[in-house]
């Protein structure tokens, strides 16, 4: 056994020089990032854990009381916690119905010839192009013209139009992992014995979960802290966790219980990208 | 005598406009180390795949043990394949990858454990069961694909360039691995390689190919012996090539001088190329050989001293001798009858024509060829084509039509005489055709040479 790895024999030093040399270049991004994260993010634990609320005659002093209020009120009894139970029921349905939609689109794109291919590519980006809002607008409009503008039908017009708002984010990842896909890998199984639809389950679908991963992370997020569906669809009657903190942060007086939801769901956030990046190590999904 | 295992019968394919495989056929026999040797682009792999079942021919027929697979699926073909690059599988470990078939298979668990554990120890690997993909070196991973093709036990098994991706020093010692496994598993292995080297190594049988064609079948030793053409000349190995000619049976003459050889059946004075390896060349006193030159350069080479030689007809011919010689001396050569190597030339059709509109070049009234010619029309021309370019197809799917008035048959294909009008024309194909037989032909446009010249020797 004296083969050498010819993986581990890559030299490091050089690579080392050169990233000294454009360490430079990653300025004005930190800078951007000093001012415009973690800037807000120290104000937002400040808020969370005082009584200071921007007014002049407030007083400045260490508190718990907002968390207490979020966690042990009736108040995050009866709302507050229902709309992040809520929140997550919608968010759940949305990513279920991409993933079983967008995957199937993903993997024929790659099937199809380039030229079709590049078709398709322009249809999921093309409403990328339209502003989010309007877009939403748009879907109020239809319901309307649907006549499905009634409560009971509100939690399924929302789930529609975020469907249609995060199914983009589902295929992409999911397309690029398969797009990379060793063909002769799956070639190999067939060689090995397998028919084609054991091949998609022993060896495509491995290989592309951690694109699926992805998928959901990018899909399941957003739906999760959006606000702005609910409130044009619903016309702000069926309460997720965005439009609390939207509220919060939109009326008066609210800063203090908005920071304790906005670091809760930066909390749920940040759980799921350590799930991205525990199946996916080289990022090599995320968009 | 041994059975045939795969029979290709007329084999072609194309992709689009480009043809990939010509008219291919070719017998593997049972428990033959079979090389498909040629540069990128000759079909080789194409061939293979078709083999493997992930692509299928336009046009022929695939019998494995006698029974038609043209439309079996891969994962039907008791054959497995050692793809380029390996194709592992990067979710699974090392156990998994070689236990993948099996498992598919629904073999049952215990022996499932024995027969992957045989496989690893084939290869070496016993202790790296648990191990992942890429973890492994280049050379382990080939190891890895190797065993977890033969633990399916194929009849058959492919391998497309399995060595390509290793250093030089890995390949070697992989060589003789391969060449003892296929040996003591008595399974048939066709081997594709653009490396002449891995070829003359391994090898029962040795496929020459160029353009989607076989150029030369035969062992090592006849491959490099006795090049038929100048590309297997000098695909396999550095040679000489100088023109030259046949005196008379056993007498040849290149550079001006008589020599000996072993070849006969030529006719008078027919122009031949002649194959001389530089280490077939022996290097004497000046005097000693009426073919003499002063030496040019020379460059140590390890194990021999390359020299270059200009003659004296100023054609540089390169010599390997053990001995080194000094620059500027002058030298006489000999080279032992046997190791003169004769080549026919390639059959050409040669007219004389004349130019018309968008490059059409009329013949005769009955033979107008499409070519890429830009001449101007009217001009007067010369048109060469080689009898392998000439294609038998169809009437109706033609350029222009004839009728056969003899075939001769060659070592891999036969010389068909047409009569088209009052000229004739030589086609090489392997498709068994008859005399008298009405026949179209078509000549694809860019295998059309055209020049303008002065005399025309007549056919």
């Amino acid at each position: 056994m004296n083969d050498d790895s010819t993986k581990t024999q890559e030299l490091k030093p050089s690579r080392i020089k050169h990233l000294k040399s454009t360490k430079s270049f990653a300025i004005p991004y930190l800078v951007w990032l000093g001012m415009f994260l973690v800037i807000p993010m120290a104000i937002l634990i400040f808020l969370a854990f005082s009584t200071y609320d921007f007014s002049a005659h407030a007083e400045i002093h260490g508190t718990l009381n907002n968390w207490k209020y979020v966690f042990a009120s009736s108040y995050a009894l009866n709302v507050f916690w229902p709309s992040v139970f809520r929140s997550f029921y919608v968010s759940f349905i949305v990513t279920i119905i991409c993933l079983l939609i967008g995957y199937p689109v993903a993997y024929f794109m790659t099937k199809m010839k380039a030229r079709y291919r590049a078709l398709v590519m322009i249809f999921l980006s093309l409403p990328l192009w339209c502003n989010q809002v309007l877009r939403i607008v748009s879907w109020r409009t239809i319901f309307e013209i649907l006549n499905m503008n009634y409560n009971e039908y509100y939690i399924f017009n929302i789930i529609v139009a975020m469907v249609s708002m995060y199914m983009p984010f589902m295929i992409l990842p999911i397309f690029t992992v398969l797009e990379k896909l060793d063909k002769r890998v799956v070639e190999a199984s067939y060689d090995l014995g397998c028919s084609r639809i054991q091949s998609f389950f022993k060896v495509t679908l491995p290989l592309s979960l951690g694109g699926i991963v992805s998928g959901i992370i990018m899909t399941f997020l957003p739906s999760l802290t959006s606000f702005e569906v609910s409130d044009a669809v619903s016309y702000n009657t069926v309460l997720l966790l965005g439009n609390l903190i939207h509220a919060r942060f939109h009326g008066t007086g609210g800063y203090n219980i908005g920071s304790v939801f906005s670091i809760i769901t930066i909390v749920f956030t940040v759980v799921g990208f350590i799930l991205v990046l525990k199946v996916d190590k080289e990022g090599e999904t995320l968009i | 005598m041994a059975k045939v295992l795969i029979d290709l019968k007329n084999i072609c394919k194309n992709f689009g406009e480009t043809e990939v495989l010509h008219d291919f056929n070719l017998q593997i026999m049972e428990n033959e180390f079979v090389t498909l040797l040629g540069p990128s682009g000759c079909g080789k792999t194409t061939l293979l795949r078709m083999i493997g079942g992930f692509d299928s021919p336009s046009y022929g027929e695939i019998y494995f043990d006698g029974k038609l697979i043209n439309d079996v699926e891969p994962n039907e073909r008791p054959i497995n394949t050692v793809f380029q690059r390996y194709a592992l599988f990067p979710h699974l470990n090392v156990f998994d990858n070689v236990a993948f078939g099996l498992k598919i298979k629904k073999t049952p668990k215990e022996e499932i454990q024995k027969l992957v554990m045989d496989a690893l120890k084939q290869v070496h690997l016993e202790e790296y069961y648990d191990r992942k993909i890429d973890s492994l070196s280049g050379g382990q991973q080939q190891r890895v694909a190797m065993a977890r093709a033969i633990v399916l036990k194929p009849k058959l098994l492919l391998l497309d360039e399995p060595l390509a991706a290793l250093d030089r020093k890995l390949r070697q010692d992989l060589r003789y691995e391969l060449k003892d496994m296929q040996r003591s598993l008595g399974i048939t292995f066709i081997y594709v390689t653009h490396d002449q080297e891995e070829a003359l190594t391994m090898s029962d049988t040795v496929v020459i190919m160029n353009e989607g064609r076989i150029l030369q079948i035969g062992s090592p030793e006849m491959i490099y012996n006795e090049p038929e053409t100048r590309f297997v000349a000098n695909f396999i190995g550095e040679s000489n090539i100088v023109e030259g000619k046949m005196i008379k049976d056993n007498v040849c003459m290149f550079e001006g001088v008589q020599f000996p050889c072993t070849y006969k059946g030529f006719s008078k004075n027919e122009e031949v190329d002649i194959v001389i390896r530089p280490e077939d060349f022996l290097i004497v006193n000046k005097n000693e050989s009426k073919l003499t030159g002063k030496i040019d350069s020379k460059t140590f080479q390890g194990a021999v001293h390359e020299i270059n030689i200009i003659d004296q007809n100023g054609v540089e011919l390169t010599v390997h001798t053990t001995k080194d010689y000094p620059l500027e001396m002058e030298v006489g050569l000999t080279v032992d009858p046997e190791n003169i190597t004769v080549m026919k030339k390639p059959g050409v059709n040669t007219y004389s024509g004349v130019m018309q509109e968008d490059g059409y070049v009329k013949v005769s009234d009955d033979m107008i060829l499409e070519t890429e010619s830009e001449l101007e029309e009217g001009t007067e021309v010369v048109v060469r084509i080689l009898t392998q370019d000439v294609l038998l197809d169809d009437i109706d799917e033609s350029d222009f039509e004839g009728t056969i008035t003899d075939i001769k048959k060659r070592d891999l294909y036969y010389d068909v005489y047409i009569k088209v009008g009052e000229n004739k024309i030589v086609s090489s194909t392997s498709k068994v055709h008859k005399v008298g037989e009405e026949t179209g032909i078509w000549v694809k446009k860019e295998k059309v040479i055209v020049s303008v010249e002065e005399d025309l020797e007549n056919e």
